[in-house]
């Protein structure tokens, strides 16, 4: 399958939390977080509401020395500094069996305006569960601020299976035959 | 495989015709949203009259440059923005991070790349009222030939530009430096409304190794001009070393070249290898490797490829970080074949777990 819609979170108000629940199975997944902050916030990241000491990363920030966290109960490297936006992207391997592994991209806004250069993070990530597979995205906010309505969280995966009829009218073209077939009251015609 | 194409069509093979009520497990993901190729050699790459889309995906595929022109970017809303919008930082081949400001452009390199062929691709927030924020990843041939290692930039940008989202994008040279015919820049888009089936990445391969071994390989899938391709793989429950040869189409040959960065260290440049993407150390208990990666795939040019990727060498468990973080770029020498084959091989003493994956998208 190919990168399907795995589900999408999108604030309509202010809060301290943008979630996505409810996950499909998907050994491949992709996310994205744009985080629109009122103030100060933070882009902390858990899976499945996991509140425990299971998380461990590797970051470089702006090209600088390499940092490492381990043993935390969150991912504390999807903003920048608190508040300014952000727009962060990931890429994760999800195998129930295995730690869930993670490559990171972040751009951290900075002061709004062209006169403030960007800031970027690279960061790979950890999370030491080896029986579940992810079915919660949960990004959260435990400083002073909020998250603006327009913070959006999606998760896009690889093993989608949202179906769809294929309904009267369809065309489908045969690549063995070279011929195209109409769908009409649920039989293929030869056009 | 079936494709669903625009305007509630499909194509496939007589056995994969469907019945009625066929999974089409592609609901919602990226789609196309503007293309231009240019037809003539030309300086500007326009695409307009985008849908918009709260995230966008560019891919960049500029061919034989006709001089050391850097692939800019502009964007606007019915029309383009010149202002001095725009700010970005960028690290080139790994060195320190620049920062330009007040721009009148975006550009997604540090300097000239000759008459290169250079790939790249960008991610964009583009929501209406906010900044736009963009980061991107490029490959640069270099000379060619497997000789010469590729060249790399990395960055961000942001455009203040808060009227509304982007409808057009731009890449241009911004000089009398033009593309070649060929030269193209294909728009993505994802929105939360999304419910098409038209994906723009289709499924090319997808292997689950099955038993413990050392090849992992895609077999034949059909060329696409665009690859993205994931890996993750474990080791066989010993402590014995694996590495990750990658080859294409099976050629094993010193026809591939290859520029990284471990751990944020100063770039390293490999070069008439037989293998890109391969592991650093492993050789620790069950011990994990994984890879992203962006390809494109033209017959006639070099192929071009942008990994990221880590291992778990250094231990299991949160109270150990991930280890070798790795950032590459590296090129195929092959100007004949496109890709069709992906294979990781081993030639250590471990095996590769039987649960590895390899997992190939294209489109064209």
């Amino acid at each position: 399958m190919a990168w399907a819609k795995a589900g999408t979170t999108t604030l309509g108000s202010a809060g301290d939390t943008c979630n996505v629940t409810g996950l499909s199975n998907n050994k491949f997944i992709m996310i994205l977080f744009h985080r629109i902050t009122d103030g100060n916030t933070r882009g902390k990241l858990r899976f499945n509401n996991d509140s425990g000491s299971n998380y461990a990363d590797r970051y470089n920030v702006n090209g600088g020395s390499e940092g490492t966290g381990t043993s935390n109960d969150n991912w504390n490297r999807q903003h920048y500094n608190m508040p300014n936006d952000s727009f962060w992207i990931a890429y994760f391997f999800n195998i129930a069996s295995e730690e869930k592994l993670g490559i990171g991209h972040l751009n951290g806004r900075n002061t709004a305006g062209a006169g403030n250069a960007p800031n970027r993070g690279e960061t790979v990530y950890k999370w030491a569960n080896t029986s579940d597979v992810i079915s919660q995205v949960n990004f959260f906010n435990d400083s002073t601020g909020d998250y603006e309505s327009g913070t959006n969280v999606t998760v896009l995966g690889s093993d989608g299976v949202e179906s769809l009829n294929v309904q009267d009218g369809a065309i489908y073209y045969d690549t063995d035959l070279n011929k195209e077939y109409v769908l009409y009251n649920g039989a293929w015609t030869e056009v | 495989m079936v494709e669903w194409l625009a305007g509630n069509r499909i194509r496939g093979t007589t056995a994969e015709r469907p019945n009625l009520g066929l999974p089409s497990g592609s609901v919602g993901g990226w789609v196309e949203v503007g293309r231009t190729t240019l037809g003539s050699a030309g300086s500007t790459i326009s695409i307009d009259s985008l849908a918009d889309k709260r995230y966008y995906m560019m891919l960049s595929d500029f061919q034989s440059p006709s001089g050391g022109e850097l692939p800019y970017f502009r964007a606007g809303n019915g029309s383009y923005d010149s202002g001095s919008n725009y700010a970005m930082r960028y690290s080139a081949d790994g060195g320190g991070d620049i920062t330009t400001t007040s721009n009148s452009n975006a550009h997604f390199r540090g300097a000239g790349m000759g008459t290169n062929d250079h790939f790249d691709v960008c991610y964009i927030a583009n929501l209406s009222a906010k900044e736009k924020l963009g980061q991107w990843s490029n490959v640069c041939r270099s000379t060619a030939g497997a000789g010469t290692a590729p060249t790399r930039d990395e960055g961000v940008f942001k455009h203040v530009f808060t009227s509304n989202p982007y409808n057009q994008i731009q890449r241009l040279t911004l000089s009398a430096e033009t593309y070649a015919s060929g030269s193209e820049v294909v728009i993505l888009g994802w929105d939360p409304s999304d419910s098409h089936t038209t994906n723009f990445w289709e499924e090319l391969a997808s292997v689950t190794l099955g038993t413990d071994g050392d090849v992992l390989s895609s077999g034949t899938f059909t060329a696409k001009k665009y690859l993205w391709v994931q890996a993750f793989i474990k080791n066989s429950g010993t402590s014995a070393r694996y590495n990750t040869e990658m080859t294409f189409n099976g050629d094993t040959g010193s026809n591939y070249s290859e520029r990284r960065s471990l751990d944020g260290s100063s770039d390293a440049t490999s070069v008439n290898q037989t293998k890109i993407m391969n592991s650093g150390v492993t050789g620790s208990n069950d011990d994990l490797w994984c890879l992203n990666m962006f390809v494109v795939n033209n017959s006639a040019t070099e192929k071009l490829c942008i990994g990221h990727g880590f291992d778990t060498y250094a231990g299991s468990g949160a109270g150990t970080a991930p280890s070798q973080r790795f950032e590459k770029v590296a090129k195929w020498a092959n100007t004949s074949s496109q890709i069709t084959n992906i294979t990781i091989t081993n030639s250590d003493t471990s095996n590769y777990d039987a649960i590895s994956e390899l997992r190939v998208w294209g489109s064209d």
